[in-house]
């Protein structure tokens, strides 16, 4: 029985002559030859779309105590003693487990003495010391899709910190600064690394924020009179490749400045998403000329994110209420994103409250929100 | 299915089921590879989303997850006012016969592809995923919200103006 066996009936019971049946058919074999052929993909964007789906099935579809491997092994740690917490003061001596245990009946285990929290102490302590990160308001691009707008998620049970290990040292930077053409010997300034060579000047702070300019371009920037001859797309991509930065999103946002007085040019921004939520202020920023070549670069070095810990957080609509406060728009809905702060030698991802309002231009805006209780 | 509801791998095993067709479709219907790799991500993204709410009710997954294809495809072409360049997207399996006939049919499947391109978007549709993705006429129905009457007239109507499409162009038939 062949596959286009039911076209074939169809063909027979509408045509209204045999020669009319016998060219359809000739069609019908063209057009299945045409589009019978498998249509090639990109094997990295096939399996670069499944980790991120993975892990926004993660979050999504399992409860927060099954959390994905990244969360594993420290939440599945503190989860475990405290039910063996709980089940030790249950058999020692029948107490509510909601309610605080007795200190007289600590007995074998002194180092158990409160059981309602999943908050360790110490933790609170780096929660105060944490830096608070003002982030200015953001007008909304009508042309992007904000990510979740649905319902708020819950946040009764907490919130997590994220770590990102690894501070940038001298042999980081000079793979990093070999790779994009500089001497691998920079200038090393404390908290910074930096390399030039003629207009080009390359940076890189020691909690990972890269940082590129090419002046001369820039100065020529302003002749630029537009008609892109490479997709800003593919050039900002071959970029990053070529520095082994990493590429944070699949797809990249576009706008085009200009022309005008100051030229005409591209940025190109990728937002990364680390458990389903965009880092705001960790995304990657390319400015390219209309002849493909990168100007400017912001960008992060790589790094796999752990759990810190887990942390009291404030409900959207507090959150929603806080950013009303602050005045000069409505808000009314509002969804979870991380934000980079640097502290100690290492870098941390809050959750953030990423509200959105109207404001009295009628303007679409993003106003941020820190989302744990301090 | 009801794994992939709550289970994160499941949905992975969904997804390596028909990532190929999906992408395949919408890779047709933008001719666009960066374009198609946005709105396949898209549409894997809109279906996680809505995964729960998911009910079998006779319309099989597949048929699930291209209607949510076809309306990411709707929404973009929406916002961009562009109109796809179906031909680009047409990918040409291996000629067989010699370096002539190897041209000859690369030629011919140009010509299928700008005809394809001329007709409806509707008439698109039905071609497209009754050829590219193999799918039955009452899938195809549930797809774009038709009665399989309506889509069998849909087809024959696409293979008449494809045929006055390829006569005019001297398509060998």
């Amino acid at each position: 029985m062949r596959k286009t066996d039911d076209l074939r009936e169809l063909i027979a019971e509408y045509s209204t002559s045999r020669h009319e049946r016998s060219a359809l058919e000739a069609v019908l074999s063209l057009t299945q030859q045409s589009l019978e052929a498998a249509v090639p993909h990109r094997p990295e964007f096939k399996d670069e779309l499944r980790r991120q789906l993975i892990a926004e099935a993660r979050r999504t579809l399992l409860p927060w105590y099954r959390r994905p491997p990244l969360v594993g092994t420290a939440v599945a740690t503190v989860a475990a003693l405290l039910i063996l917490g709980v089940g030790l003061q249950l058999a020692q001596n029948g107490t509510d487990p909601q309610q605080p245990a007795n200190p007289e009946n600590s007995g074998d285990n002194p180092s158990i003495t409160r059981v309602e929290t999943p908050v360790v102490p110490h933790l609170t302590t780096f929660l105060g010391q944490l830096p608070v990160i003002s982030l200015p308001d953001e007008v909304l691009d009508l042309d992007a899709m904000p990510v979740g707008t649905g319902a708020a998620p819950d946040v009764s049970r907490g919130l997590y910190v994220l770590r990102l290990p690894g501070w940038v040292d001298a042999l980081q930077f000079s793979r990093l600064s070999t790779a994009m053409g500089f001497d691998p010997m920079g200038q090393n300034l404390g908290d910074r690394y930096v390399a030039t060579q003629g207009d080009r000047i390359l940076t890189v702070t020691t909690d990972g924020r890269v940082e590129f300019t090419d002046r001369a371009l820039e100065r020529a920037a302003a002749a630029d009179s537009g008609g892109a001859v490479v997709d800003p797309k593919t050039a900002a991509r071959r970029f990053l490749d070529r520095a082994f930065l990493p590429v944070p999103a699949l797809a990249p946002h576009v706008e085009m400045i200009g022309p005008g007085t100051n030229g005409q040019r591209y940025i190109v921004t990728y937002t990364p998403m680390v458990d389903g939520r965009p880092v705001v202020n960790g995304r990657t920023v390319l400015h390219i000329n209309s002849q493909g070549d990168v100007m400017q670069v912001e960008a992060f070095v790589q790094a796999s994110p752990e759990v810190q810990g887990a942390f009291a957080a404030l409900p959207a609509a507090d959150a929603i209420g806080e950013a009303e406060r602050r005045g000069g728009a409505r808000f009314t809905q509002a969804d979870l994103v991380y934000v980079r702060a640097s502290f100690e030698r290492s870098v941390y991802l809050q959750p953030y409250w990423r509200v959105y309002g109207v404001d009295q231009t009628e303007r679409r805006i993003l106003r941020y929100v820190p989302a744990l209780s301090r | 299915m009801q794994q992939a509801k709550q289970d994160p791998e499941s949905f992975g095993q969904l997804y390596d089921l028909y990532f190929g067709r999906i992408y395949a479709y919408i890779y047709r219907k933008t001719g666009d590879r960066q374009l198609a790799e946005e709105l396949t991500s898209d549409t894997f993204m809109k279906a996680l989303a809505s995964i729960k709410r998911y009910q079998y009710t006779g319309q099989p997954f597949i048929a699930w997850l291209y209607r949510i294809g076809a309306n990411v495809i709707i929404d973009h072409f929406r916002t961009q006012r562009s109109t796809s360049p179906f031909e680009e997207a047409l990918h040409l399996a291996a000629p067989d016969g010699g370096p002539e006939e190897a041209a000859m049919q690369l030629d011919d499947k140009q010509r299928v592809a700008r005809a394809i391109g001329t007709l409806s978007q509707e008439q698109q549709d039905v071609v497209l995923l009754r050829f590219s993705s193999d799918l039955k006429l009452k899938e195809i129905a549930q797809i774009i919200g038709k009665t399989e009457g309506a889509v069998k007239a849909l087809l024959f109507r696409a293979l008449g103006a494809l045929r006055a499409k390829l006569t005019e162009s001297g398509v060998r038939q």
